[in-house]
């Protein structure tokens, strides 16, 4: 369940880029295979870090780029099923050219509206969460 | 309205960035880290006693040792050594910058030649969590199956060091070796993998790897000092 820390840090990395007052309507991350990522368990742990961080309302948007290979003997490039899968030359060693990233791509901010801060969204409901964030999946296909 | 605000940034960038001080503090008191990562039940911890054991006197050696609960393993390392952190991590499935910065505070870090830092019983969640570590080292042993190697690739491919231990148990489990060491070499084809066994005390390899990398590590600290001296001698 490390997606509750990797839900936490991207609080953090939000707030230093999110404008003065303004509202976190979307976050897009891009997170490849190889980091273990579970979809499912980073909507839980996102809805509760930016619940917490007073962005109810807020969506993050995962884009899963696939594996990539490039075989060292013969040079061919190719999208895996899953990362263990041989060259067809019956290479034994690949380059991992794909599926490791690991970045916050872009934040979506909404300039009209006063963004709540953590102290006032927290005041006056204790420590209540309310889930009304989510997160959106994309699976990324080769032509992207 | 809605405005898009481009940002392309590591997830982890805060964490990145306290690993980045934790090893600007290793260097500086020269000291060599490695982080160590495996599952529960892979044998770190006894691999650390007999570390500790066989290089004692070698060179001084600290642990900061990640669990969810208890101090056992730290109580076990402490019989082998004063410079002992143990760290519990609740329902934390990994060691984070900060945890370990915390942790190595408690250490006198200018004593140590080697401070190992056994991370919580876990394949998955340690490996994208930098420390400040010189050295990433991926353990697995005979009696977790010949396929965990395939099946933890962000380990493997990020590890400078792996390590198979209990190769004791090769005769009575199936375990195909070459399947194994065919997965380690697919994905990652520069990291040594070193087959040992810690229960009959065959783990040489791993503690020549240990000597030989801390003291690269230490030559080029005195160098450091050196070029640090030349400086403030030709600037004074």
């Amino acid at each position: 369940m490390h997606e509750v820390s990797i839900a936490e840090s991207l609080v953090e990395l939000i707030r230093r880029h999110l404008p003065a007052h303004q509202r976190l309507i979307r976050a897009t991350v891009r997170i490849g295979p190889m980091h273990g990522v579970v979809p499912e368990a980073m909507e839980m742990a996102w809805n509760i870090a930016s619940t917490d961080a007073g962005w109810s309302g807020s969506r993050l948007h995962i884009v899963s780029p696939p594996w990539r290979l490039r075989c060292v003997t013969c040079g061919r490039c190719w999208e895996p099923v899953t990362v263990d899968e041989p060259c067809v030359c019956g290479g034994t060693h690949v380059d991992i050219l794909g599926g490791d990233e690991f970045q916050l791509d872009s934040i979506d901010v909404d300039s009209t509206a006063t963004h709540r801060s953590k102290k006032t969204a927290k005041s006056g409901r204790g420590r209540q969460r309310t889930y009304k964030t989510g997160v959106d999946h994309e699976h990324q296909s080769s032509d992207h | 309205m809605s405005t898009k605000v481009p940002i392309i940034e590591n997830v982890l960038k805060l964490n990145d960035e306290m690993a980045l001080q934790n090893r600007e503090v290793f260097q500086r008191a020269g000291v060599f880290v490695v982080d160590l990562i495996g599952a529960p039940g892979a044998g770190k911890t006894a691999l650390l006693e007999l570390t500790l054991r066989q290089l004692k006197g070698v060179m001084n050696i600290g642990v900061i040792v990640g669990d969810p609960a208890t101090c056992r393993d730290g109580d076990r390392l402490a019989k082998h050594s004063e410079h002992i952190v143990q760290v519990n991590t609740g329902s934390g499935c990994h060691l984070d910058a900060n945890q370990v910065r915390h942790a190595m505070d408690k250490l006198k870090l200018a004593d140590l030649d080697l401070l190992i830092i056994e991370n919580v019983g876990n394949l998955i969640c340690p490996v994208s969590f930098n420390l400040g570590q010189n050295c990433k080292v991926g353990m697995f042993s005979v009696s977790e199956g010949d396929d965990k190697a395939a099946k933890h690739p962000n380990l493997v491919v990020s590890a400078d060091l792996l390590i198979l231990n209990k190769i004791d148990l090769l005769p009575y489990i199936p375990f195909d070796l070459e399947h194994f060491r065919q997965d380690v070499a697919h994905l990652n084809r520069t990291a040594p993998l070193l087959e040992i066994s810690v229960a009959r005390n065959q783990a040489t390899p791993w503690l020549d790897w240990l000597t030989t990398s801390a003291m690269q590590q230490e030559s080029s600290h005195r160098i450091d000092k050196h070029k640090e001296k030349s400086i403030l001698r030709s600037s004074s």
